[in-house]
């Protein structure tokens, strides 16, 4: 617990401890409401009853997954170009203590497809949810330049470079991501 | 028997004179104390006007690094709270349509 607090307000020296099994904890639980409570929380609350269906499941979570391996393999290539000496293990077991934010727009996703009109044309509910959904967009994109500058080591031009050219691959994966069914997209 | 003592009594002297520190050595150790002073002076100087030439972007970016999921959440308060009031729900349900979709 008291790493998973410190992973949480120190991200920069979390990065450099590594924390593998919180990294992969977080990805998980993101992965998990994603293909397991979501569709769950649709069927038991959801206003068009939608069948549990087992193999969409799976697939969402196997995409998840593979989506996870990608971005590893493009911070872990993008860094490289740039000079990084980091290996590709080494992405894949920190990425993922950037996904406080993810875990929680999982969530917050969850939530706002299940009872959407609690939401829709409510100003205070709607604003709640605004408020959470682009927090969690800035949290992740000061985690990403955190991610880039201090644990990959690229300053200066390079960290321009790479955020530009992860920026793109991200916006990709996260349109496969949606292809495949998965809600947020695992990145 | 006093001549052999006289020795050992010579001898303790001679060997308390030597471990004291020679006018030489006490000019030099005073020149050392003095010179790391000084050192240590002029850097922490140097480091206070280090500190007052960082810019103002450069501390942002301290605070931003330091406490990123509170900066995150207060812009985002800002948001939420001026758009809505400018936009009401045409804003809100921006979200919704993309979120939910």
């Amino acid at each position: 617990m008291r790493m998973f607090l410190e992973a949480l307000n120190h991200p920069a020296e979390a990065l450099r401890v590594k924390p593998r099994r919180i990294a992969w904890l977080l990805v998980a639980v993101t992965i998990t409401v994603n293909a397991v409570i979501g569709p769950l929380m649709q069927y038991f609350w959801g206003e068009f009853k939608r069948e549990i269906d087992i193999v969409h499941m799976l697939t969402v979570a196997l995409a998840g997954m593979l989506s996870y391996l990608l971005i590893g393999l493009v911070l872990w290539a993008v860094s490289k170009l740039l000079g990084s000496t980091l290996t590709l293990m080494n992405h894949i077991d920190a990425w993922g203590i950037t996904f406080f934010p993810t875990m929680v727009c999982a969530v917050v996703v969850a939530v706002t497809e299940v009872f959407f009109y609690v939401f829709w044309n409510n100003s205070v509910w709607g604003m709640l949810a605004g408020f959470v959904f682009v927090g969690v967009l800035f949290w992740k994109t000061i985690l990403y330049v955190i991610y880039l500058r201090e644990f990959a080591g690229l300053k200066g031009k390079r960290f321009f470079g790479a955020f530009a050219l992860v920026g793109i691959l991200i916006l990709v994966l996260a349109w496969l991501n949606a292809y495949a069914g998965c809600m947020t997209p695992v990145l | 028997m006093r001549k052999k003592n006289d020795a050992v009594e010579k001898a303790l002297i001679l060997l308390e004179q030597d471990s004291l520190p020679s006018e030489q050595q006490k000019d030099r150790m005073l020149a050392h104390i003095v010179a790391t002073s000084e050192a240590e002076q002029t850097s922490s100087v140097v480091r206070l006007r280090q500190e007052k030439m960082l810019s103002g972007f450069d501390r942002l970016r301290q605070v931003v690094f330091a406490y990123p999921w509170r900066v995150a959440f207060a812009v985002s308060a800002l948001q939420a709270a001026i758009l809505t009031l400018l936009f009401g729900t045409q804003y809100t349900n921006l979200f919704l349509a993309f979120i939910g979709g």
